[in-house]
């Protein structure tokens, strides 16, 4: 009897899909990498034991913030928009204004990065914090 | 073909990784006048939305952030601290990590944020 001869076959993984997942994987970390650029405001911040400066009351704008969040300037209740408008008018009267910026204690912080932001927007070169109560 | 695309992949792979650097899970702020930040000389302080601290990723005492600062800041003129807080953390606790970096003169401070439409 003969035994037929088995033929050898050469096992493979097929891999004809990889490259479509690694096209997949690699569009995916694109866009990821593409959105994940980071922004930021940038402050100088005084130095400890440099003597407050003293400034006229005359050139000074209080923008407060309270504990919920909400803005008033200068003892005006106004929304997150209207303070770039109303600061760029008295920045073009008083160029040297400086803004005063009161925040509450428990104040969200994105009620005070709106605040840097709309007060940046309009152009103000020099803004004072101080806690503005809660605390 | 396929392996310039499993080189990028890599390439991207890595890169993602190092930038999940996130200790404590963060909500930026939205901001219009947001710059892009630079790739330089950088120490990331977080702060969660329960007043967690982290300090280059590690877990620390908002105490401990000046302390910490002042001796990473030895012999880095140009270094910028940047601060992940979360959009909802109440400021007190923003106030006092300004005030430990104000104290370790760290003058250069950036707020980290996302990019708000319109302007």
């Amino acid at each position: 009897m003969r035994i037929a001869r088995r033929r050898s076959s050469n096992p493979e993984i097929s891999l004809v899909s990889t490259s479509d997942v690694a096209f997949l994987l690699l569009i995916f970390f694109l866009s990821t990498a593409a959105l994940s650029v980071e922004r930021g405001l940038l402050l100088e911040l005084p130095r400890a034991g440099d003597a407050p400066a003293a400034v006229p009351a005359s050139r000074i704008l209080t923008l407060e913030i309270d504990a919920e969040g909400s803005f008033s300037f200068d003892g005006r209740l106004t929304a997150a928009d209207g303070i770039r408008p109303a600061l760029a008018a008295r920045l073009r009267a008083v160029p040297t204004t400086v803004v005063r910026l009161l925040v509450h204690a428990r104040a969200p912080y994105h009620a005070f990065v709106t605040a840097l932001d709309q007060v940046k927007l309009a152009g103000a070169r020099q803004v004072s914090l101080e806690p503005g109560g809660g605390a | 073909m396929a392996d310039i695309a499993m080189l990028l992949l890599i390439f991207f792979m890595s890169t993602s990784i190092i930038q999940s650097h996130q200790s404590t899970a963060v909500r930026l702020p939205g901001a219009t006048a947001g710059e892009r930040l630079q790739a330089e000389d950088r120490i990331r302080v977080s702060v969660g939305p329960n007043g967690e601290v982290a300090f280059n990723d590690a877990r620390v005492p908002l105490g401990d952030v000046g302390a910490l600062l002042a001796a990473k800041r030895a012999g880095r003129p140009g270094l910028v601290v940047t601060l992940y807080a979360d959009a909802g953390t109440p400021y007190a606790v923003v106030a006092g990590v300004l005030d430990q970096m104000k104290a370790a003169r760290a003058p250069r401070v950036t707020l980290a944020t996302t990019k708000r439409g319109g302007a």
